[in-house]
């Protein structure tokens, strides 16, 4: 989806900033219990002697980002949640001072559950944040994803990192660092958001040893800004690449002729594709669509293995994929339903990597910093053969060679 | 009195009198300098030039046209071409040579360079000294004062030199052919993309062979000048370990659409790819031809050739590798080196020696792709080249890449002492000329960036370049220190690099704050991505902010001080 620049840092109106956070995000990870969701975890942790860590976490974010606030730009105003949910970590900061704070008086559980932090992200954003930060880890990114609802599309977000897992690109690396991005974001003549994925791992399953999480949304946070630079004063934008590879899937469908049917995977990637060819897409699900006589058809939604082998009817198929999280996995993470079977069916008897199209902005490739794309379809015989070379469509014309190894 | 001052008084005492003893009280040696040298960079505010114009204000104030002159000629404006006159005068500054020669005396001190400072951070781009005594040869009256529209038969002396330029770098090359035609490195590469097409064409694969394969660190200009010329094109990313792309990756790129493989070797990352022989193969095999991006030879002088590896064209900056000014904005030149096969596609004109010794320049060649530009060559860059290929000779040239390539490993020595610093791929093994570094470990010690290290390295009179986007190597910063530095500029350099790097761990708000001591502090660069906010040209800037910038500021144009302009 294209970039749509938010309002600049005014030299009149002090930004507003959201802050909420999971005051029991990471009880569990300090004791060894591999998450805080699920009932009775959290009592559980603190029986072992796990102390919150969350609300502190916050509050290093906040002395950062007033610390690296540009001293030209009126001070930033903090809304934030009450209680252990946001109020406490702005009172530690001792900024009270120098930035005005503003609390929501909602009631909330003791302990806080998911729907507070899903109420409270729902009242933040409705009451009109330039920035919404919160503070938790990947079932945090979730709550607050489905709290603002459709919201997601406009309204700009910044994780501090303060769960056991974290395997959501909405997060700063560390929170001062998610406070200094802040800063430069909010202070900065254009701000710049892009899309993020939101993965959650099924918490059950994982602390049975199953790593599958799965893609849950996607939620607008600060593009990394760019630097000034003499041989490339303007940074790419992946947003910019994004619009050349559906054009480029667009062209080799014309030159394909009639009757292409595609299984198109979960992501941005894949959605700027079936925007380009003309057709709705679910953005974490899976769908078929049918390429014929210069139209595209939808022939099934957000549909699991089942649904999608019944739509190829022993048709052959190519099948979209872009690299999911940061670690490059192609099948495997956040695109389930694309399972070994789907992958067989779509090849019809071809060598399975014929029938795999993987599309990714350059930007996405390089930060792989050398690393192979992942395969763990739960096959080993179909990783194999899937794994070698691909070519991956990165823009109009441009394509890539990169190794695919088995996770 | 400063203690410089002091310290030179006594010196110059000392001399004088010639005494070998120190006198009592009297410091008996020059103050050592600090270490990093303090240095503060100039900082005039000044504006753009059109500001600064004065209705009215000339340069130069020409005598009238004498009537005797007058009665004799007529009017002499009469006599140009209609062509070249125009309507309205040009919106050109108005200004006094004084205005105009401190004008740029200020900017040029707002300024980093080659002469100025240790510039072996602008990697890749071969910041080399170029030898002053060439300069002499470019501003005689001999050069200065020809036109490209003379008749061949009167610039003899210029086209034999270009000649025997070309047939110097298809010696070095070992190509057949050469051609000077091209501007820029740029350009150069373009000349051969337009070659490799007008190749297939002739054999009828034209709209079959489609693609062209190119490399991840090779210089981006293969894919772009590719691009243009509409080819589709397909980019190897390089193996972790070794550093350059596998065999096995070119062969799942390579097929029967394949028009050429385009590459830098060594890469921009120091590293040489030692298969790029059976690369040059794996292309031929498939149909395809091989262009050699030599755009930067730096390393490779006497050493290796193109066409020694089965390479089928290849290009040179002469900028970089052959000590010519740098473009960015002003002249390069570029060469083209072809195998006799792709001779017949050379851009017209070619310079050719015909059989009573004379030099001619040939215009009839029917396969040609056409002229690159509309004269042949940037004259005063070829002929410093010239000079500095003849003034080293053959084993000059030799010790130049050796040269270049012991102080490229000497540095990388002293920037992998830096704690944090790495450089990334074919650990432990040497670099050609060049080496992309990664400050990753640092950047997650400290949340301190290589773009915010290499700022804050202009706080001591110098800078480095991190990478072309998006970034491979993480928080990436290119070396080349070329073999124009001596080991004390590489020690001074390293010992910069290494403060900064012990701020980024120690003060890192100084680092995320500077530059300090620059012309300009930080800007926002986020500007530059949004068109509103930005002009290239004054035109441009008016348009889009009705010369607004000025008036809010306050500014008067100078030259028109106040009681100037209420007299006016």
């Amino acid at each position: 989806m294209p970039d749509r620049p938010g309002r600049g840092a005014s030299r009149h109106r002090p930004p507003r900033v959201g802050l909420i956070v999971n005051p029991i995000a990471g009880l569990g990870g300090r004791v060894g219990l591999n998450g805080s969701d699920g009932e009775g975890t959290v009592a559980r942790a603190i029986e072992l002697g796990a102390r919150p860590q969350a609300s502190h976490r916050a509050a290093e974010a906040l002395r950062a980002l007033v610390s690296a606030w540009p001293a030209s730009l009126p001070r930033p105003e903090l809304l934030v949640a009450p209680g252990p949910m946001g109020e406490d970590a702005a009172r530690e900061t001792g900024l009270a001072d120098t930035v005005s704070v503003e609390v929501l008086h909602d009631a909330i559980g003791d302990p806080t559950t998911a729907d507070d932090t899903r109420h409270l992200a729902a009242r933040l954003a409705s009451a009109g944040v330039d920035l919404l930060l919160f503070a938790g880890g990947d079932g945090t990114a979730r709550d607050v994803h489905e709290g603002i609802g459709n919201r997601a599309d406009t309204q700009p977000v910044l994780g501090v990192p303060a769960g056991v897992k974290i395997q959501s690109a909405v997060y700063a690396t560390s929170p001062a660092v998610a406070g200094r991005l802040a800063a430069d974001w909010l202070g900065s003549a254009r701000r710049r958001a892009e899309e993020r994925e939101v993965l959650d791992l099924d918490e059950a399953a994982y602390r049975r040893g199953e790593v599958r999480p799965a893609l849950h949304g996607y939620l607008r946070v600060p593009a990394e800004r760019g630097v000034q630079d003499r041989k490339a004063p303007t940074p790419p934008d992946d947003s910019a690449a994004l619009g050349g590879i559906a054009e480029a899937v667009a062209e080799d469908m014309r030159r394909a002729g009639e009757g292409v049917l595609c299984v198109l995977g979960p992501g941005t990637t894949v959605r700027a594709v079936a925007e380009r060819l003309g057709v709705p897409k679910t953005l974490v699900g899976v769908d078929v669509v049918e390429w014929h006589d210069g139209l595209t058809r939808v022939v099934a939604q957000d549909a699991g293995e089942q649904a999608i082998l019944h739509a190829l009817d022993g048709r052959p198929a190519r099948i979209f994929v872009t690299p999911i999280g940061g670690q490059g996995f192609l099948f495997g993470r956040g695109n389930l339903p694309i399972s070994p079977a789907v992958i067989r069916a779509a090849a019809c008897g071809r060598p399975p990597r014929e029938t795999v199209i993987v599309v990714a902005a350059p930007g996405k490739l390089s930060a792989l910093g050398g690393r192979p794309l992942l395969v763990d379809t739960g096959d080993p015989g179909l990783d194999a053969e899937l794994a070698g070379h691909v070519t991956v469509i990165t823009g109009y014309r441009d394509r890539a060679v990169i190794r695919v190894a088995v996770a | 009195m400063s203690a410089p001052d002091e310290a030179r008084a006594t010196v110059g005492g000392s001399a004088a009198s010639g005494a070998a003893e120190p006198r009592a009280g009297v410091p008996d040696a020059i103050a050592p300098k600090p270490f990093p040298r303090r240095f503060h960079q100039a900082s005039w505010d000044e504006p753009v030039i059109f500001e600064l114009s004065t209705p009215g204000a000339r340069g130069v104030l020409l005598p009238p046209l004498e009537p005797a002159i007058r009665a004799a000629v007529g009017d002499p404006a009469a006599a140009l071409p209609a062509g070249v006159g125009r309507a309205r005068p040009p919106q050109l500054p108005e200004l006094a040579q004084l205005h105009v020669l401190r004008h740029y005396d200020r900017l040029s001190q707002e300024n980093l360079g080659v002469d100025l400072d240790i510039d072996v951070g602008q990697g890749t781009c071969t910041m080399k000294y170029s030898p002053k005594v060439n300069e002499g040869l470019v501003r005689s009256h001999k050069l200065a004062e020809l036109h490209p529209l003379q008749d061949p038969s009167t610039v003899q002396g210029i086209l034999e030199l270009m000649w025997r330029l070309e047939r110097f770098l298809a010696e070095i090359s070992g190509m057949d052919r050469v051609t000077l035609q091209p501007a820029a490195g740029s350009q150069a590469i373009w000349t051969n993309v337009a070659m490799i097409r007008a190749y297939h064409a002739a054999r009828g694969e034209a709209a079959t062979r489609d693609e062209v394969v190119t490399t991840i660190f090779s210089h981006p200009s293969n894919a772009a000048a590719a691009k243009v010329a509409g080819y589709r094109v397909i980019t190897l990313y390089p193996d972790p370990e070794t550093g350059h792309p596998s065999l096995d990756a070119l062969r799942a790129a390579v097929s029967e659409r394949t028009a050429a493989l385009l590459v830098t070797n060594p890469e921009d990352t120091g590293i040489f790819n030692p298969d790029i022989d059976a690369f040059v193969r794996l292309v031929h095999e498939a149909g395809g031809l091989a262009a050699y991006d030599q755009a930067n030879a730096n390393g490779i002088l006497g050493i290796t050739r193109a066409r020694d590896a089965g390479f089928d064209l290849c290009h040179f900056n002469l900028h970089k590798t052959f000590s010519t000014p740098h473009g960015s904005g002003g002249p390069a030149a570029g060469a083209c080196g072809v195998t006799a096969d792709l001779g017949p596609f050379l851009p017209a004109p070619t310079i050719e020696r015909v059989a009573d010794g004379t030099f001619t320049l040939d215009h009839d060649r029917p396969q040609s792709v056409g002229k690159m530009r509309p004269w042949y060559g940037v004259a005063p860059n070829l002929v410093r080249a010239y000079a500095w290929i003849r003034s080293l000779g053959p084993d000059g040239l030799r010790a130049v890449a050796e040269t270049a390539v012991l102080n490229n490993n000497y540095l990388l020595a002293k920037v992998l002492e830096i704690e944090g610093a790495s450089a990334p791929y074919a650990v432990g093994k040497r670099r050609i000329e060049q080496v992309r570094y990664s400050w990753q470990a640092l950047a997650e010690a400290t949340d301190v960036h290589s773009e915010e290290l290499g700022v804050r390295m202009a706080d001591f009179g110098t800078h480095y370049w991190t990478s072309h986007h998006p970034f491979v190597v993480p928080e990436p910063m290119t070396l080349e220190p070329t073999e124009s530095y001596s080991k004390a500029d590489l020690d001074e350099y390293a010992a910069m690099l290494r403060e900064v790097a012990r701020e980024a761990r120690e003060t890192p708000e100084t680092v995320h704050s500077a530059p300090h001591a620059s012309t300009i502090h930080q800007i926002d660069p986020s500007w530059f991505d949004d068109p509103e906010r930005w002009a290239v040209t004054w035109r441009a800037y008016l348009r889009k902010h009705g010369g607004r910038g000025a008036a809010e500021t306050g500014r008067a144009a100078p030259g028109v001080s106040a009681s100037h302009a209420a007299d006016a």
